[in-house]
Formats: C-alpha cells, structure tokens, sequence
C-alpha cells in the first residue's frame, strides 16, 4: 500500500514539505528569529530583507558567512513613513544558531537560541507590519493555529461522520432517511454563511484559546455531513455483502460485524476523504480570520495576518504583506496532493 | 406536461425543507448569549457613548420583544412572511429588513450570476478548445493555468486577483461598486459607464475559482464525447470540423456541467461574500456581517434563509435546463 | 474513355499509424477499382484493414496517428473529372463536400452512431442542408421522403424522435437514410448489420440491395461475414494485414477460392450439414509491429512452401482472378 503511494512523486514531496512546515512550526520559538509579539518601533513596514542578503560586499570580496547592511530607517519627509538604507559601513552577519530573545517553547523548553539570525541590527527576511513585527516570525507562529486547526477539526469530523454515516447506511429504513435529510438541509444553506454565523457565537470576551477550540468544533460541527453522505454510501454498498452476510448468520452481534468488518472496509475512503477535508478548514479558518470572525489576538494565525489587507491600498504600498497567503496555498496544495494521491492508491479508477 | 408536474413537485417539496431551515437559521441567530439589546449596550460602551442605562436595555427589549421565549420570538417573524415582512432590522434603525434587502438583493444576485456567466463564458470555450488541440503546445500551457487556478483556493484567488488589480489598474475603481458622485443618483448614461467600470474585478474575483475547474471538466467530457461513434458519422456528412465541434460535441458535453451548476452556485455565493466584504461593496455580504455581530436576528436570520432559498431555487433551476437540454432526461420525466 | 465505368480507383494506397511503440501499416499498398452501379466487397478478419481503407475514401481515418503514407485514391466525377482524394486536406472543404454528398457512408452500430441529444429530422435535415441549397420547408419534405424510402412506418412521426426511442433496426434504416438523402454515388457500408439481430439483419441488407439498384449508386461493402458477400456483392477482394490477398468476381471466388487464407474462411463458416467441430484457422493474426518478412499469412498456412518466408509474394493473375500466393506463380493453381 505505501509502496503505491510512494510511486506518486509529487505527493510524496507534498508529504516533505508538510512535514518540514509542521516541524517549524512545532518548535516555532527555535525556528522564528523573533517573538511573535515583539515590535519593534523602528522598524514599520519595513519590506523584505531577503534580497538584501549579501555575499559579496561593495568592493568585491567574497564572504562566505551571508551578511546583511544594517538596515537604517529614515523618515521620507514627504510620505512621513519609514524608508530604509542599508548602511554600508556595518556589515551584520548571518549565524545559526544565534543567541537571541529568550523564550519558552512548548511549555518547558526554556532557551534563547534561534535557528538562524544577526547578532546585531536587525534580519527582517519578509519584512514587518505595521507595528514593526517580523512577519516571518508571526508566520510561522501563524502557522501553528492554521496548520492545527485542520487536524483538530478533522478528528472531530471523523468522528461524528464516521459513526453517523455508518448507522445511516447500515440500518437503512427510516434511520437512514431521516439523517439523509437531516444532511440535505445542512447543506442548503452556504458552508461559509454558517461558518460566520456560527462563529459569531463565539463571545468577544473569550480568552484566545478558547475562541480557537470553538472554531474548531464548528468545523468540526458543520463539516461531518459530507464524510457522513460518503461513509454511508459506502457501507450501504458493502451491507449487502455475502461475508457480511456470513457475520450475520454466524450470529456475530451488530457491534462487531461494524467494528470488525465495516468500518476497515471503509476505513480507507475515509483517510482519503479526511486529508481532503483539512485543506476545506485551513481555508475555512483563514477567510473567518480574515474576517475577523475568527482567530482573536494574541493568538495569530495566517488568515489573521491578512487582514491588514483588507484595506485595498496597504497592498499596494506593502505588498510583501501578503506573504501568509503564499503558505496558505502551498499547505493546501500539498494536501490536496497527498489526497488525491491516497484517493489514486485506493480505487485507481475514482477519477 | 411531465415537465411541468415534475417542476411542481419539487417546488413543493422544497417548502417543508425550507421552512426547517428558516427554524435552523433564526435558531443560530439567536444561539449566542445575551441578544440585541446586550450587543447594542456593548457596542455603545466600547464607542465611548457611556454605557446605556440598565432602564434603557430592558426599554429595547420589551420594544422588540426580546423576552420572549424562542418560539414567539420565532412566531412573530415568521408570521410576517406572507406579507413579505420579515420583521425589522433593529440595527439599522428599525428599517424593515424588506427594504433593506429589496435594496441590496438585485446587486447581489446580479453580480452572482455575472460571476458564474463569466466563468462559463471563459471556461467552456476554452475547454473545448484544449480538447480538439489535445496535447498542443497551447493545452499545456492551459492546463498548467487551470491547475494552479484548481490548486489556489477560492478565497486567495479573489484576494489575489484584487491584488494584482490595484497594480495594474486605476485603483479608483477597485472597491465599492459606484464612484462617489453617483451615490443614489438615478441612472444615467454616466451611472452605467462608471458602474461598469467598477464591475470586472469583483465578478473576475467571484467567478474565477469556478473557471479553472469548469475548464477542465469541460474538456475531460469533450474528449470523451470525442471518442463517439456519432462525431465519426457527423464528420462523414460533410460537417466542418467546427460544426462538429460545436453544434454534436459540445452541446452534449456541456450537459455534465448544466446539472452541476447547483455545486457551483454555494461556491459562488460564499466567495462573492468574502469578495463584498473585502471590497465594501453594496451587497448583502457586509449587510450579514454586521448583522452578525449586532445580532441582529430579524436580519441576519432573514439572510441566511434567503441565501439558503436562493441555491435551493439556483439548484431547481440547473435541474429544469438541464432537462430542457439533454431529451432523454425529459423522456423520463414523463 | 474506357475508364468512364470506373467510379473509384485506389493505386498502391497505404495507411500507416505513427504510435509511440512503432508504425503500424494498417493499410499497406491496395489497389482495387469500384465501378458505376456495381458493389465491391471487402472481406478479412477484424484488424486486417478494411475499415481504415474505407475510412481513408473519405479522408476519416483516425488522426494525427494516420496518414497516407502513399497511394492514389482517384474519384471520377460525372462531368470526367478526376480527383485524388488522397490528395486533399484533411478536413477541407474539397473533401467536406464529398463527404455525405458524393460518398456516404454507413457504420456498425447504429445506437452511438447518432447523436443522441437531436431527433431524426435535426440530424436529416442538417446533411441535405448542408449539401443543397434549399430551405427548411423542402429540406423537411426531402428528409421525410428519405424516410419513406428506408420504409419506415410514419415518417413524419418519426422525424421528432429521438434516437434512444428507436429500436436498433429502425436506426440503422435511419442512418441509411441520412446516407442516401443526398443521393450519393457511393455508399461504403462498414458493417451495417453486425450489430443487429439476424432477422433485422436480412431486412436492413434487402434494403440496401434494392436502394442500390433504384438509385443506381455503387456500393462498397465491409464485413466478415462472408455470406453478405455471397448476397449482396458484385466483386470482391480479400484482405488479411493491410494487404489484399485476392481479387476475383464474388461468383468466381464462391466457385474456386484460391488463397489459402480465403479457402480457410470458407471453410470455417457454420453450414447446416456441418457435424464436428468448426475449422478454425491455426494461430492469430500476427503482431501489427512485427511483420514478417514473406508472406504474412506463412506462418498460419498449411500448405506454406520455403519460399514463402523469404519473399513476399506479388500478384499472379489467373484472368480476372488475382492471388497472391507462391502457390500460383506459374499460372497454375494447387
């Protein structure tokens, strides 16, 4: 079975780069060269520091450790904002592995090393936001709300439509009716009205944590009747079996013929339908953000980081802003690959 | 006259779903703890107009009836519905949520179907066009196109395509849907113009997640419909391969589409709320965001039961043309 | 002239296919004549060719993966003229105005063979549209006289049916109809009753028989049935692996088969007295990449001498009797 997911290349580079992206995001304090709240007042707007890394300096020389020109911020007295000019007489070179601000990570790592970063002045690889924070940094502490939404999300999705979409399809008769309908009404009405709608349940006053858990179990909540529709239809297939038959007769009880015989049986549509699923939540999660109807600070997430651009002109003058988008569509990406690649493995003729 | 009934009988049994779901939405609505008269006390407390008088809160409450239980609560806006009065938006100084709505619905509707006609109008043609040019140069290239437009989803996509508006175009008319000195002015040929040049990007933004999937499934069924035996007879009548295309190919593989229509409309609404939120424009996007965090029931549950009917209806109306275009499916409607 | 009862001459026409694992020569150099008024047969197995040749008179042959490789197709027009068809391009006009016009053809399964979203009189009337120059009120009449000819019961009935209505007969009359509509002076049949049951089948050949002789068309008649040919054929050719194996009048190649292949066609044919098991030719039509160097029939001959699979063999007349077998190289048979 693996073997056969192995074959397809660009899933399997998918799964690297997911990989990689939940292990920095993982152990974000070590990977992000600042905190997630630090601002630095200096430093606003500033664009991306990417393209100023050197390794050959003004006069030609070579060095192997990259550097950056310290970055200076000076007011344009006619727009009044901060511009920045590398100042050619400090070089700051980049380390790994560089002492920085100190931090706690996953509740008991205590340490100030950075996976990379200056030792003096300032590295700001995608730029900063208005408040002079590292976007980077928030990206990847973004990254920890978003990336985990999904997976949280989803398990509550597998759950609850697993076990529905199994007592639908095998009970039939008016069991199945009765939540076949159920299923049809809550899906006229728009996924995205009902997420908003739900999420302005959510109390203002709630601490950030718990504004997170109940995103999730809206997700959750809301998106269980499509698995549910799938999973029944797959049992219903299968119920009428000889070997499920044989356990019948053999007088195995109901709960055993599902745990036993049903659900593996089923139990590789669901992967696939769930790995699709979590894609539908980081999006669903980013656009309520987005919104601001959804994460709440000081947690952040990247739909979060977004919403500075709801004011169409901050675009244009700081476009690197839009940078948490770009790990959106990849993360995405990627599982939608993973997905259709686990939907290839299973049943090569679905498409 | 088999279209016909059939038609009836799905209207009809639309009604009940309906009516649940009108329960459902108001039942949302009203989920949140406190109501109206809490969230305009905290509105007010947090815009520094002092905090409201306890006498004054409970004035609202009784003025709107929100003391009630659920059921009477729901009674009183449900009984308005044959009337066409759906209770009044209490955030927006008791207007009746029937106006409000007859103000902003039409743009709304007007600019869901321009989006969807839109990615139609670019995807089937395109789609067709990749499959007769199967393996060329130019279907590569588009379907290159059509995977990154599959990949992105919707929401980006429409931010991105407002992004690369700003820089291309006059930003002026990014944003809102009429410049400034059109506000409520009667139509003219000025209104149009300016109105049409506010259009393309909110219906690109809207439509464009929908065109790269529709393209692509346009020419999967292109090319099987291809592969048929019919198109070797229509050839050998002597019919340009355009007519071939066109008038046997196409109009057959289009039929998967035209029935899934009713997939694409919640795609289209949800995108189109974001797109109107982000781009302020008229429609009833930020109206259902507001009324959200007012909570505003009258309003924002008339809403949500109005987009649920809206693709109830959308989905109706995808099943009759596809009916009207494919005659074996008539065939067995009657 | 004496050529003027000559209506179709194909010269040393060969078809191949370019496909990732090789060439393919589906059709490789075949020379035979259709004259005024009479029919040809053309007989082999599946696979050996017959229906690309008949596609290629129309320039259908599947592509881009065939081409004419070589080889004349000359079509002689009533005024004298002479045409090489193999010369044409693909799709153009030129050959779009033979198609359905001077040359039309019928194929195998008339179920997927008609468009199954337009009715009867839609697909008519478009070919008599597209070749003559009248308007739709004639073009109805001509369509539902077409239908008369094919003897179909009610014909401006049918005329609003669609094909999924029609039982399997009834369509292949139709397609006959839409053949003849423009009264051609070839009809290719491809295997026009293959597909339909052995009553239907003798009804549908009876047709055409007598259509060929009210409207004085030739015919061009592919199948593998050799009792069609006994029936319904003037001259015949055989054919095995893109090459043809023999010539003769049909009566001469009933009275005297000469090529092993064609006796051993003969010979597996079911006939009422027939007790034991059939006879079936030993082995399988070889791999279409790897033609052997002899003769292609060599390795499945009985009576294959040295020769045989060193050197392909020509053609040896035997008067008005063409074979090509070693066998009958000095002018005598075996």
């Amino acid at each position: 079975m693996w073997r056969k997911f192995l074959k397809h290349r660009v899933a399997v580079i998918a799964s690297v780069i997911l990989i990689s992206l939940y292990t920095v995001v993982i152990f974000a304090n070590f990977f992000a060269p600042y905190g997630m709240l630090t601002s630095y007042k200096f430093h606003t707007y500033a664009p991306p520091q990417v393209t100023k890394i050197n390794f050959f300096d003004k006069e030609g020389n070579f060095h192997i450790r990259p550097f950056i020109y310290r970055q200076v911020a000076a007011r344009d007295p006619k727009t009044l904002r901060f511009v920045y000019e590398g100042d050619l007489k400090q070089k700051d070179y980049i380390y790994f592995f560089v002492r920085g601000e100190p931090y706690t990570m996953l509740g008991f790592i205590n340490s100030d090393i950075h996976f990379f970063g200056v030792k003096e002045g300032s590295l700001f690889l995608l730029g900063t936001d208005i408040i002079g924070r590292d976007l980077l940094s928030r990206i990847i502490f973004g990254g920890r709300v978003s990336l985990s939404i999904g997976l949280i999300g989803v398990i509550i999705l597998l759950i609850i439509g697993t076990i529905v979409g199994t007592i639908s399809g095998y009970y039939g008769g008016w069991i199945d009716n009765f939540i076949q309908r159920i299923i049809e009404i809550i899906r006229t009405i728009p996924q995205v009205a009902l997420w908003m709608a739900l999420a302005s349940i959510i109390p203002k006053e709630w601490p950030s944590i718990y504004v997170y858990l109940g995103i999730v179990i809206i997700f959750g909540l809301i998106g269980w009747a499509g698995l549910a529709r799938e999973v029944r239809g797959k049992v219903l297939a299968i119920r009428r079996s000889d070997f499920i038959l044989a356990a019948e007769v053999s007088g195995a009880s109901t709960s055993r013929i599902i745990a036993k015989h049903i659900i593996p049986n089923v139990l590789s549509h669901i992967i696939v339908i769930a790995t699709l699923s979590i894609p539908i939540m980081i999006i669903g999660e980013a656009a309520l953000s987005f919104l601001g109807l959804g994460i709440k600070p000081p947690m952040t997430s990247w739909g979060l980081l977004l919403t500075q651009l709801r004011e169409v002109q901050t675009l244009k003058h700081f476009p690197w802003l839009i940078s948490p988008a770009l790990f959106l569509v990849v993360s995405v990406l990627c599982y939608n690959f993973i997905g259709d690649a686990l939907r290839d493995v299973n049943d090569p003729h679905s498409r | 006259m088999g279209l016909f009934s059939y038609i009836v009988k799905r209207i009809l049994f639309s009604i009940p779903v309906i009516i649940i779901i009108s329960i459902l939405c108001f039942g949302i609505i009203q989920l949140p703890p406190g109501d109206y008269a809490d969230a305009y006390a905290a509105v007010a407390a947090s815009t520094g107009g002092g905090s409201v008088s306890k006498e004054y809160i409970e004035q609202i409450r009784e003025r709107y009836g929100l003391d009630q239980p659920f059921w009477i609560q729901y009674w009183r806006w449900v009984k308005g519905f044959p009337e066409g009065d759906f209770g009044i938006a209490m955030s927006l100084q008791g207007t009746p949520v029937t106006d409000i709505l007859k103000e902003r619905l039409p743009m709304t509707l007007f600019l869901n179907v321009s989006a969807l006609i839109f990615a139609l109008l670019i995807a089937l043609p395109i789609g067709v066009f990749s499959a007769t040019h199967q393996y060329s140069m130019l279907d590569y290239i588009l379907t290159f196109i059509a995977f990154i437009g599959i990949a992105i989803p919707g929401f980006i996509l429409a931010v991105f395509i407002i992004t690369i508006s700003i820089f291309w175009f006059d930003s002026t008319y990014i944003g809102r849907l009429y410049s400034n000195e059109f506000i409520g002015e009667a139509w003219n040929m000025d209104k149009i113009i300016d109105f049409l040049k506010h259009l393309p990007v909110p219906i690109i933004a809207i439509g464009i997640a929908q065109t790269s999937n529709t393209m692509r499934i346009m020419r999967g069924n292109m090319l099987d419909v291809l592969r048929q035996p019919f198109i070797q007879t229509a050839r050998a009548k002597g019919l340009s391969e355009a007519s071939v295309n066109w008038k046997h190919a196409a109009r057959i593989a289009i039929n998967p589409i035209i029935s899934r229509i009713g997939v694409y409309l919640p795609e289209i609404i949800a995108t189109e709320m974001l797109v109107s939120i982000v781009l302020n424009l008229n429609t009833i996007g930020p109206l259902f965001y507001d009324s959200l965090i007012a909570q505003d029931m009258y309003l924002a549950g008339t809403i949500l039961l109005v987009i649920s009917i809206i693709l109830v209806l959308g989905n109706l109306i995808a099943d009759i043309a596809l009916a009207l275009t494919d005659p074996r499916i008539r065939y067995e409607l009657t | 002239m004496e050529e003027n009862n000559v209506l179709v001459d194909v010269r040393d026409l060969a078809v191949y296919f370019h496909i990732e694992q090789g060439i393919v020569k589906a059709v490789d150099g075949v020379n035979f004549k259709i004259e005024k008024g009479k029919s040809l047969g053309v007989v082999g197995e599946s696979g050996c060719g017959k229906t690309i040749t008949a596609l290629s008179l129309l320039l259908l042959h599947p592509q881009p993966e065939g081409r004419i490789e070589k080889g004349n197709i000359f079509f002689y027009s009533d005024s004298g003229d002479r045409i090489d068809i193999a010369k044409l391009g693909i799709n153009s006009k030129q050959i779009r105005q033979r198609r359905g016009n001077d040359i039309a053809m019928i194929f195998q399964e008339p179920m997927m063979s008609l468009n199954p979203v337009l009715n009867i009189g839609q697909q008519l009337m478009e070919t008599i549209r597209l070749h003559q120059k009248v308007d739709k009120k004639t073009a109805n009449k001509i369509a539902v006289e077409a239908l008369e000819r094919v003897r179909i019961s009610a014909p401006e009935r049918r005329m609003k049916e669609y094909p999924f209505q029609l039982s399997g007969g009834m369509r292949q009359r139709v397609m006959i109809a839409i053949a003849l509509s423009c009264n051609p002076k070839l009809l290719i049949a491809d295997e026009p009753t293959t597909a339909l049951d052995v009553t239907i089948e003798a009804e549908i050949l009876k047709l055409i028989t007598d259509l060929q002789k009210e409207l004085g068309m030739s015919m061009m008649m592919i199948t593998h049935d050799l009792g069609v040919i006994g029936e319904m054929t003037d001259d015949v050719v055989v054919m095995y692996v893109g090459k043809i194996v023999e010539k003769a009048s049909t009566k001469r190649l009933f009275d005297e088969p000469l090529h092993p292949y064609t006796k051993a066609l003969f010979k597996s044919r079911p006939e009422i007295r027939t007790q034991g098991r059939l006879s079936s030719i030993k082995g399988s039509v070889p791999n279409p990449y790897m033609q052997p160097k002899g003769c292609s029939f060599e390795p499945r001959c009985e009576v294959a001498m040295d020769i045989c699979k060193k050197k392909a063999p020509g053609f040896f007349d035997l008067g008005e009797h063409l074979v090509s077998c070693w066998k009958y190289s000095d002018g005598e048979g075996l």
